[in-house]
């Protein structure tokens, strides 16, 4: 079951000059109880998309649906507010610094639900305990914690409301390996406990792997290809996936910059098996059960 | 060196306001106690010892004046009579701070006058006006300037916050404000109000008139550091938690805004200061016999009472070293919070 | 005391009993008794955590550490030390000997000059090279190095205009524009994407296969050690831990904190 789908969303950012096109027709689904990590260099939509989720941004056009609900309507808000949390890839930027922890987190479980700080303190205790923090941090302030620590605070804020859906923006990428590797496993087991649904988001595929079940890749605004993690990370279909996977092991060489055109595939300029036919429009191809990709080469009638 | 500076600075301004605070103790009249006797007397020259009559200790003169050629007065010191000064004396009765009646002065003397500042037109005691000045041009400098800063920081953190219409709408608001020069804007506010109100809605009035105008400024700043806030992850943190707007704004927007806040509320302070003098020159603010610096400055408009009794002039002195004094301290404070310079 | 005896291989720096104190509101030391030599024509790694003192090292080696820090021991290069020489030498020191490429590539060029005004400016007033003609062919040789393809282009456009990546090219070509004896990169990669991570790090490579430049790569993932260098430092809370050939860091770390950091590493990584 999907606990969260986008519907051809379409989020347009009107510039002076330009109009940039974050997301251009992003169709993702996130199954219950599971992670799902979306994956891409840094620029093409992964952050928006979280944001728009979050309702943060507001689509020229598509629609959210969370548990059958279209979110994208401004009267359902409170439903994203209580459903959905996030995790930023800065935990320092992501607490505000003239806050203690306690109230930080005191004032997130106070939104919905008044409660008295003596009622409040054992749940906050317990939300940290999930995150193998003890009573200790209360009362520091952000900078006085390190960044693993801190990063475990937000991931206590965000479990606190019970929320059914945690969205995860890069939430490694700003520590160090020790302390990376030890927030992954704290991940992964909170998602086995809890079965809360994930949606991890990462330029690593190396991390995905290792956390994901499922996988979109994506590239300025568009959805390249998705399916089991499995299938994705050891039997990359699209180019751009495989030139993922080749960085990801430090083997690319070659260099190349171009522009976005502006129809067809926006990978075309920097693609090495581009044909006369990428330049049109490009459809999605089954290629093994449940695995997508959005590539031209793979179409079966040409 | 600096810092310093900034703490003798603090000092002066503390003494002033404890000054002014205390205002009818430490002065030996009431404001409006006038004497016709004594019009335009010059400061009282206090003296120590006359070896003569065997007088140790502080004490004055009586004085009495002979009328010149022209109709004007010309004090000398009667050194046959000799007033001591004490301290703690019995004087007009007032309360501490409105609580407490008393009738104790600092310092007085039983017969005769002394006037440490010289007397005004109408014989008043131009210490004991400019102490009861102050209470009114001190304070609408705090209070207009704390005022228009809650106006500027609400605007402007929801203008920058919210962005877009409402930042439109507010900031155009403030541009129809700045564009009119303050002092016109005062003067036509003050218009539009009826000339004869009491004191007290006069007073009221004036602190409105100046933090009507104050605010712009303010708003247009901390819209700017706003929106540059506001792109913050605890912010998109605090939303998704589902806070509330005006709590985000409140809680996590406008105390990182503080620092700067602080600061230039200090540094603003003169202007209000100065305000309520321009418009008390004018006869536009506080009524006589109330007192306030820029009243008290009006009775020294023209140039024959300027060269006549220089005396007259002493609030302008207080306007002046109150105003260098918080310009100071803002500078200090500056240095102090904000030691790169990032926004100013 | 043990001896360790290296293989014959000249050294061209070596820094000795290194400490770095920070003075301020607090004092930190950054740096406590550091020991490392270079040798000519290698990559070497300096790996650890943030705060561990890495880029402390970088900035003592060529002597730019901020006003009020307090540095103890001897930086030998090319058998002079470092620290006993005067402003002069120094300015000579940097760049034509010993260079750097940063982080953010984004903040080492002044936004509101193009980057071949930049160039040429660094190229006169740094180098010497006074004829116009000599130092355009410099340009354009060093651009090559860095695989730039567009040169004209690249001259003529402002920061702004080129991606974080071609910055960067940009700033390793400046870098290496005088032929340095040594390059220290501090970073260089982890503000960029993963793709840009791949293409810099194989230009690392490649500059010091074909041009024999030395490198000092301070980084802290073990991933570009391991692909990167051939021999690593590990510093830890200013100290160092364990000097070892890349290839042996990973198979066979000796030191508890090392075999820590392998171990997280691997476990991400496989």
């Amino acid at each position: 079951m999907n606990i969260l789908e986008t519907k051809d969303l379409k989020v347009y950012f009107h510039q002076k000059h330009q109009t940039v096109k974050a997301l251009d027709g992003v169709d993702v689904f996130l199954r219950k109880g599971i992670t799902t990590a979306l994956a891409g260099e840094s620029g093409c939509g992964k952050t928006t998309l979280a944001k728009t989720i979050l309702g943060f941004h507001s689509p020229c056009s598509g629609k959210i649906y969370f548990q059958k609900e279209d979110i994208t309507v401004k009267k359902n808000e409170r439903l994203i507010r209580k459903n959905i949390q996030i995790v930023f890839q800065n935990p320092f930027l992501s607490l505000d610094p003239r806050y203690t922890i306690f109230s930080s987190l005191y004032e997130t479980l106070n939104v919905f639900k008044r409660r008295s700080k003596k009622e409040a303190e054992n749940f906050i205790a317990q939300a940290l305990e999930e995150v193998e923090l003890n009573r200790g941090v209360f009362f520091r302030y952000p900078h006085q914690l390190s960044g693993g620590q801190t990063q475990r605070v937000c991931i206590a804020r965000s479990l606190i409301m019970r929320a059914p859906l945690i969205i995860f923006d890069e939430p490694t990428s700003s520590l160090d390996i020790t302390t990376a590797s030890k927030i992954i496993k704290l991940l992964s087991r909170l998602q086995q406990d809890k079965g809360i649904t994930f949606l991890f988001i990462s330029h690593n595929l190396k991390l995905i792997r290792k956390i994901s079940q499922v996988s979109f890749i994506m590239y300025h605004g568009k959805i390249f290809e998705y399916g089991p993690t499995d299938l994705v990370y050891n039997n990359p279909l699209h180019p751009y996936t495989k030139l993922l996977k080749e960085a990801s092991f430090l083997r690319l060489k070659s260099f190349q910059d171009s522009d976005i055109p502006q129809y067809g595939c926006p990978f075309l300029p920097r693609c090495s098996h581009r044909r006369q036919d990428c330049g049109r429009e490009v459809i999605r191809n089954e290629v093994e059960s449940g695995h997508f990709v959005f590539c031209n080469l793979y179409n079966k009638n040409s | 060196m600096k810092s310093r500076l900034g703490n003798s600075v603090l000092v002066v301004l503390g003494v002033l306001y404890l000054l002014v605070m205390f205002a009818p103790f430490f002065s030996p009249y009431s404001y409006d106690q006038d004497d016709v006797l004594n019009s335009y007397s010059p400061p009282t020259k206090i003296h120590f010892l006359n070896i003569r009559e065997q007088q140790v200790g502080l004490f004055i003169y009586g004085h009495s004046f002979e009328v010149d050629d022209y109709y004007r007065r010309i004090y000398s010191e009667d050194k046959t009579k000799i007033y001591p000064i004490n301290f703690f004396v019995k004087g007009f009765k007032y309360k501490v701070l409105g609580l407490l009646e008393t009738d104790r002065h600092l310092f007085g003397v039983r017969e005769g006058k002394v006037f440490l500042l010289g007397a005004d037109l109408k014989g008043r005691d131009i210490f004991s006006r400019v102490l009861y000045g102050g209470r009114i041009s001190l304070s609408i400098g705090l209070i207009g300037a704390t005022i228009s800063f809650v106006i500027g920081l609400l605007v402007g953190g929801a203008s920058g916050y919210f962005g877009g219409k409402v930042d439109n709408l507010l900031m155009r608001l403030c541009e129809m404000v700045m564009m009119v020069p303050s002092f016109y804007l005062m003067l036509a506010l003050r218009a539009s109000f009826p000339p004869n109100l009491s004191s007290a809605q006069v007073y009221f009035l004036i602190v409105v008139i100046l933090s009507f105008i104050g605010w712009a400024s303010t708003a247009r700043i901390i819209r700017g550091m706003a929106i540059s806030l506001r792109e913050n992850d605890y912010i998109y943190a605090a939303k998704a938690c589902g806070l509330g707007h005006f709590k985000i704004i409140v809680r996590h927007i406008l105390p990182h805004t503080l620092s700067y806040a602080v600061v230039a509320i200090v540094l603003s302070i003169p202007a209000y200061i100065l305000g309520e003098a321009a418009l008390s020159l004018l006869g536009l603010g506080i009524q006589e016999p109330q007192a306030s610096w820029g009243n008290l400055l009006s009775g020294a408009m023209g140039i024959v009472n300027i060269r006549l009794y220089p005396w007259i002039l002493t609030p302008g002195l207080f306007i002046l070293v109150t105003v260098i004094c918080f310009n100071v301290l803002g500078e200090t404070l500056r240095d102090k919070l904000d030691p790169k310079r990032k926004i100013m | 005391m043990r001896k360790v005896v290296y293989i014959i291989m000249a050294n061209i720096l070596e820094v000795k009993n290194l400490s770095v104190t920070y003075t301020g509101v607090k004092e930190v030391r950054a740096l406590r008794g550091v020991n490392l030599s270079v040798r000519k024509g290698e990559i070497l790694g300096v790996v650890g955590e943030s705060g561990s003192g890495k880029s402390t090292l970088a900035f003592s080696i060529i002597n730019l550490l901020p006003q009020g820090s307090k540095k103890e021991g001897e930086i030998l290069f090319k058998n002079q030390n470092i620290m006993s020489l005067s402003e002069n030498q120094l300015e000579d020191l940097r760049g034509r000997q010993i260079s750097l490429v940063f982080q953010y590539p984004g903040a080492t060029f002044n936004p509101v000059l193009s980057i071949g005004y930049q160039f040429h400016e660094m190229l006169k007033e740094k180098g010497g090279i006074k004829s116009r003609a000599n130092r355009r062919k410099i340009i354009a040789d060093s651009f090559e190095k860095v695989r730039l393809s567009d040169c004209q282009r690249m001259i003529n456009s402002y920061p702004h205009q080129l991606s974080g990546g071609q910055l960067q090219r940009v700033s390793i070509a400046m870098a290496i524009s005088r032929n340095p004896d040594i390059l220290i990169a501090d970073e260089p990669t982890s503000s960029l994407d993963v793709t840009i991570e791949s293409q810099i790090v194989n230009l690392f490579k490649e500059l010091s296969d074909d041009y024999n430049i030395t490198i000092i790569f301070i980084t802290h993932n073990l991933d570009l050690v391991r692909v990167l260098c051939d021999r690593a430092v590990v510093l830890y809370q200013g100290k160092v831990r364990e000097i070892n050939s890349s290839k042996e860091l990973f198979s066979s770390p000796k030191d508890s904190y090392t075999v820590d950091l392998i171990e997280s590493f691997k476990e991400l990584e496989s």
